[in-house]
């Protein structure tokens, strides 16, 4: 599945998701961000960033910049098929038992994410896809 | 367990720092040739064990090594074992129990006992379920036949899962049925390392093999890298270190020697594409190796 999303702000992303082809070993997510200024492409084993002038940013420089998760992956107290499943449900509990808000990855965000699937796809079958 | 031992990831485009470098290896070695250069180049650096999934290719390599006897008679194998990426692209393309039948060859009764495995989950911990594990086990297994196993590693997919939910009756039977069927060892890949010797020494597994990652990164160390420290000073069990690198994360002296420094380690497994690489890396090893064997002495005095 490939898509591109246009933002009003002028910003354009790519987001293409593979779960079943061959040429792939297991499923495979990349996202690209385009702005003016640079751009971002991620993928399940690291970033790069591109900057068009130098940022203010501790470690980034003018150019490309790139990041491996196995340099920014912190352990989990369990790790299975991943650490992100583990580090969303840890975060979830410890939101509830401290009574904060939870920021990162909300029922706001799985509402949006769960829109954005929907309009994708009915995009796609709008195109006869 | 001899002390290196060479592993399969590059040869199968399994690369933890970069999909492109992941990709790059994969087509490098989409021949089997490409595979038995690099086999041929490790043993002729001295390195004769081997821990290779159970990808479809590797039945294939197996073949090459039974043709010939005369050169591959040293090589001892550690299978681990299943790959799981089979299965799941299997299931993808058949259904569950096409894929079954297509891998353990015996439609009706695989059908029933998938049957009672959906119908009461893993609460249901019976004698059926165990068979069909061993049936994978052995259909993984096949491909091995004739040659010099030295261990049967249970991949940290299955093991990781199965040690969630805490199921002890199927690592016993798992443990069981490796040592009385192929006469080895039954061995783990993790990637919790603390907590699944403490469950296998629970299980009464004495003295398990347990392989993880072990690097001084900390990578993939879970909970801790602390949390590894303590339990390889204080469990008893054979703790082999993958990922030593933690995919080139590390300067490899400083990889090494933070490894060949923790108690007893029984084994590192590397993997590498070429000879000078693999010959390289092996003599790091094995020099950091006799250089912590000489402190020992002052260390415990």
């Amino acid at each position: 599945m490939s898509t591109t999303f246009a933002y009003k702000g002028g910003m354009r992303g790519n987001l293409l998701a593979n779960w079943s082809d061959p040429s792939y070993r297991k499923p495979s997510c990349q996202f690209e961000a385009l702005g003016r200024m640079g751009k971002i492409i991620a993928d399940l084993h690291s970033y790069k960033v591109f900057f068009s002038y130098a940022p203010n940013l501790d470690g980034f420089t003018q150019g490309w910049n790139q990041r491996s998760y196995t340099l920014f992956a912190t352990p989990v107290r369990f790790f299975v098929r991943g650490f992100e499943f583990t580090r969303q449900l840890d975060h979830f509990i410890d939101c509830v038992v401290e009574g904060r808000p939870c920021r990162i990855c909300s029922f706001e965000d799985g509402f949006t994410t769960d829109t954005m699937l929907q309009r994708i796809r009915a995009d796609g079958e709008s195109r006869g896809h | 367990m001899d002390r290196i031992v060479f592993g399969d990831n590059q040869f199968f485009g399994i690369n933890h720092m970069s999909e492109e470098k992941a990709q790059s290896q994969a087509e490098r070695f989409k021949d089997d040739d490409a595979i038995l250069d690099v086999i041929d180049a490790a043993c002729a650096c001295g390195i004769h064990t081997f821990m290779f999934s159970t990808h479809e290719r590797v039945a294939g390599l197996c073949d090459r090594f039974r043709s010939r006897p005369d050169k591959y008679s040293d090589l001892k194998l550690c299978p681990s074992i299943p790959y799981a990426y089979k299965y799941a692209n299997a299931v993808n393309e058949k259904g569950i129990l096409g894929a079954v039948n297509e891998f353990l060859f015996s439609g009706q009764g695989a059908g029933k006992a998938i049957h009672t495995i959906i119908r009461g989950g893993m609460s249901v911990i019976n004698k059926d379920m165990v068979e069909v594990m061993k049936l994978l086990i052995d259909a993984d297994m096949r491909m091995f036949q004739g040659l010099n196993v030295q261990a049967v590693f249970l991949q940290n997919t299955v093991t990781d899962m199965l040690l969630g939910f805490r199921v002890k009756e199927v690592f016993v039977q798992y443990a069981n049925h490796i040592s009385k069927t192929y006469g080895v060892d039954p061995a783990f890949n993790t990637m919790n390392m603390p907590d699944l010797v403490d469950f296998l020494l629970d299980c009464g597994i004495e003295n398990p093999i347990v392989c993880s990652s072990i690097n001084k990164a900390g990578f993939a160390m879970n909970p801790s890298r602390h949390a590894y420290e303590r339990c390889l000073a204080e469990k008893r069990f054979r703790p082999m270190a993958m990922s030593v690198f933690a995919s080139g994360a590390i300067r490899p002296r400083e990889a090494v020697e933070y490894v060949c420094s923790l108690p007893s380690i029984q084994s590192i497994v590397f993997g590498a594409s070429s000879r000078s690489h693999i010959e390289q890396t092996k003599d790091l090893i094995c020099s950091c190796w006799e250089e912590m064997k000489k402190l020992e002495p002052a260390m415990r005095g």
